[in-house]
């Protein structure tokens, strides 16, 4: 069964005083979070590696989280900041408004990576847009997250993640219609 | 947008149907012993780190303190008094109140005597 964010996500925000337990969010979270952060990294072991980081610094930060936000959001956030360092390491001159060249070649270097037909088409659908448009429309499409948690999530204007997000879908659909699979 | 949704409904498993994402056999619980593990081995760092760190503090309180007495003058030296008062001098004072009412040709003999007087004084105490 796909599991999707929107049946997950609580959507209370927490009072200042409520305490979240580590082992809970764990359990409640990491799945999601794997998911969330292989769609940026792409490998496996690179997911996996950042996935850990990730939740050392929701460890690091729980105790001194004050609750301005949904505590799923400030998750996603750290998880998303974890994604952007890892790949700044990687590639000290990243640019998130620039089509990746190398994405399908990291996909397909993964031993992780299993493409058929519908795979490699909607694979090449994505590389063909820039990075933060691939991140919002996977956020939106895959993790079903709010524009507004995305705004939050990626530290961008509302507005600007809904243009980054249509713009990516038309590309998408222009370049599927072609390779007629929808 | 219909059609992309259409795609996902086709493919319920999407992160491996749509993006050709798969994971090793039982990853996700091999994850979280690990994710536990580490965060678990974090804690008891931060634990055993705790004491170490307030001792440090402590010893950087008690050795700012004593840099602050070393520093600061000790009782025996002797404070700074207050400065001496301002002797007044009689001389002009009471030639000016002697003066006030005088015209000019009294008032320079009376200069001329109390200069005198404050010289021969002066002789006198030397």
């Amino acid at each position: 069964m796909a599991i999707t964010l929107s049946h997950k996500i609580a959507l209370t925000t927490v009072s200042n005083h409520q305490e979240f337990d580590i082992n809970h969010l764990l359990d409640q979270h990491h799945d999601r979070l794997y998911w969330m952060i292989r769609k940026i990294v792409l490998v496996h072991n690179d997911a996996q590696d950042v996935l850990q980081n990730t939740w050392i610094r929701i460890h690091k930060g729980l105790p001194s989280f004050r609750g301005n936000s949904k505590i799923d959001t400030w998750i996603y956030r750290i998880a998303y900041n974890e994604c952007m360092r890892f790949l700044t390491q990687k590639k000290a001159n990243l640019r998130l408004d620039e089509i990746d060249t190398n994405y399908i070649q990291t996909l397909t270097a993964d031993e992780y990576f299993n493409a058929n037909e519908t795979v490699t088409h909607f694979q090449a659908a994505l590389a063909t847009l820039p990075q933060n448009q691939r991140h919002v429309f996977s956020l939106k499409y895959f993790d079903e997250l709010t524009f507004k948690d995305m705004a939050v999530i990626l530290d961008r204007n509302e507005n600007s993640i809904k243009t980054l997000y249509y713009k990516a879908e038309k590309k998408i659909k222009e370049y599927l219609t072609k390779q007629t699979i929808v | 947008m219909k059609d992309l949704e259409k795609l996902k409904e086709k493919y319920p498993n999407k992160h491996a149907s749509i993006l050709g994402f798969e994971q090793p056999e039982g990853f996700s619980d091999h994850s979280r012993k690990l994710i536990r593990e580490k965060l678990t081995t974090a804690k008891q760092k931060k634990t055993s780190v705790q004491p170490l760190r307030t001792l440090f503090a402590s010893l950087a309180i008690a050795a700012s303190l004593l840099l602050v007495f070393t520093l600061s003058p000790s009782p025996d030296v002797e404070a700074i008094t207050a400065t001496d008062p301002i002797e007044e001098d009689v001389f002009v004072t009471s030639l000016l109140l002697n003066t006030l009412l005088l015209e000019e040709e009294a008032l320079d003999k009376v200069i001329q005597e109390s200069l005198l007087d404050n010289f021969e004084e002066n002789l006198a105490l030397n």
